[in-house]
């Protein structure tokens, strides 16, 4: 490459326009870090005036008076991503084995947009067809199969509307894992007389593990801050849930129901930064754990 | 020999019907709210804003919501691509002889990709209510 000879007013636009990418760059980087730190502050308070084992392992939470425990909002999100997990990872997994293995290219070709569409849907729209569909289906079908009368705004509703959410995004990543496994691997399968589905279980499978627990991993971490969908039809109740049938209340739920309310008392605006804190961790810790098990993945 | 062979047909017929419900549940999801939407479409809805007794079915439209989403969204969108092409372009043109940096960045990027929207909202009402109270108090 020669040398370019740059005009005064070509070289000032120049170094214009490289300023204006790494300000963006280095902004974009640090919203996050001021995020976090931003929460550890306002959260701070909160723990100088309880002790943590008081704030996590208390279920009593009475803002009014100063008491906030957070083990109700913390188990019902446990019990709502895992049941979501429980259901949208094995329908994912056969569907992208369906997809990759056995199915004709035009049935792919016919799922791509349904997927894509299904993943573009906005939560909101989901919520909605939560209180249309979801609840009145788990009030009227499944909860009298268990021999229980409810309102069928439960736990379980809030699972299934979520696990239809995460579905799309899981699945297209198990779908794009599954695609990666080299044709050599399976051929050599076959040639050793394995049979088709003996090659898929313990090659195939085998192969692209880490890519599932991985696309699993952001599919839990998806649920876990998922807010609107499953605020309307978890029922929003403070109470540890014992069963999935009963109401329960997720941290991203006591988030955006209780917002703008509390400005005038700081213990509780700090208790609720502590709970966006407690969210931003776990779904950060999950989001690193799986990014760095695909990347593994793809260099071996 | 057997039982291998029953336990994939099993799997075939499980993986058959997941790929079908996943394409069942967008039928259900587009259907439902259209059945409940489509009664309810019409000029003067999209035209007007609400009007006394909206809630109860009385007249009016939802004008200023559709006019309020187009507006947050082309705002988004615009404050998005200020941001995000410059980035783009950086990390493709500039930084492309430093592959390790440019994959550490796409990580770090991938991973916030995933925070709630929630985490970031409580922040933000915080922000915009601090400054708020900065131009009360100057």
């Amino acid at each position: 490459m020669g040398p370019i000879k740059l005009t005064k007013y070509r070289k000032y636009r120049n170094l214009f326009h490289q300023g204006w990418m790494v300000v963006a760059l280095v902004v974009a980087m640090t919203v996050p870090l001021i995020l976090i730190i931003g929460l550890m502050l306002k959260s701070s308070l909160l723990f100088s005036h309880h002790s943590f084992c008081g704030l996590f392992i208390s279920s009593e939470w009475k803002p009014m008076m100063g008491k906030f425990g957070f083990s109700a909002f913390i188990v019902s999100s446990l019990w709502v991503t895992f049941l979501s997990l429980l259901f949208s990872v094995p329908v994912c997994l056969l569907t992208a084995i369906h997809l990759t293995q056995y199915a004709k290219a035009w049935v792919l070709r016919v799922m791509h947009p349904v997927i894509d569409i299904l993943a573009g849907i906005p939560s909101v729209i989901f919520g909605v067809w939560g209180i249309l569909v979801v609840v009145p289906f788990v009030a009227d079908y499944v909860a009298p199969l268990f021999g229980k009368s409810v309102s069928g705004y439960s736990i379980l509703s809030g699972a299934i509307v979520l696990s239809v959410m995460i579905i799309p995004f899981v699945l297209n990543m198990m779908i794009d894992i599954m695609k990666t496994v080299p044709l050599e691997l399976k051929e050599a399968s076959y040639a050793l007389g394995a049979s088709r589905w003996y090659t898929i279980k313990h090659v195939v499978v085998k192969k692209v593990l880490p890519g599932i627990i991985s696309s699993s991993g952001l599919g839990m971490s998806r649920a876990f801050g998922e807010t609107i969908a499953v605020l309307m039809v978890v029922g929003n109740v403070v109470k540890t849930p014992t069963g999935v049938f009963q109401p329960g209340y997720p941290l991203p739920a006591l988030i955006a129901n209780n917002y703008g309310e509390m400005m005038s008392i700081p213990l509780y605006d700090s208790a609720l930064m502590l709970a966006a804190l407690i969210l931003l961790v776990v779904v950060l810790f999950f989001n690193v754990l799986s990014r760095w098990l695909i990347l593994k993945t793809q260099i071996n | 020999m057997r039982l291998k062979f029953n336990e994939e047909s099993f799997f075939r017929v499980l993986m058959f019907l997941s790929t079908v419900s996943i394409a069942t549940l967008l039928l259900i999801i587009i259907l439902s709210i259209l059945i409940k939407g489509i009664p309810s479409l019409s000029w003067q809805m999209l035209t007007s804003i609400p009007e006394g007794g909206f809630y109860f079915g009385k007249s009016g439209g939802i004008l200023n919501a559709i006019v309020g989403s187009l507006y947050l969204s082309l705002g988004a969108v615009f404050l998005a691509f200020v941001a995000g092409l410059p980035i783009a372009l950086y990390m493709n043109v500039y930084l492309i002889t430093r592959p390790r940096l440019v994959n550490s960045i796409r990580f770090a990027f991938d991973v916030l990709w995933g925070v709630p929207s929630v985490v970031y909202g409580a922040r933000l009402v915080l922000w915009s209510w601090f400054i708020l109270e900065l131009r009360l108090h100057c």
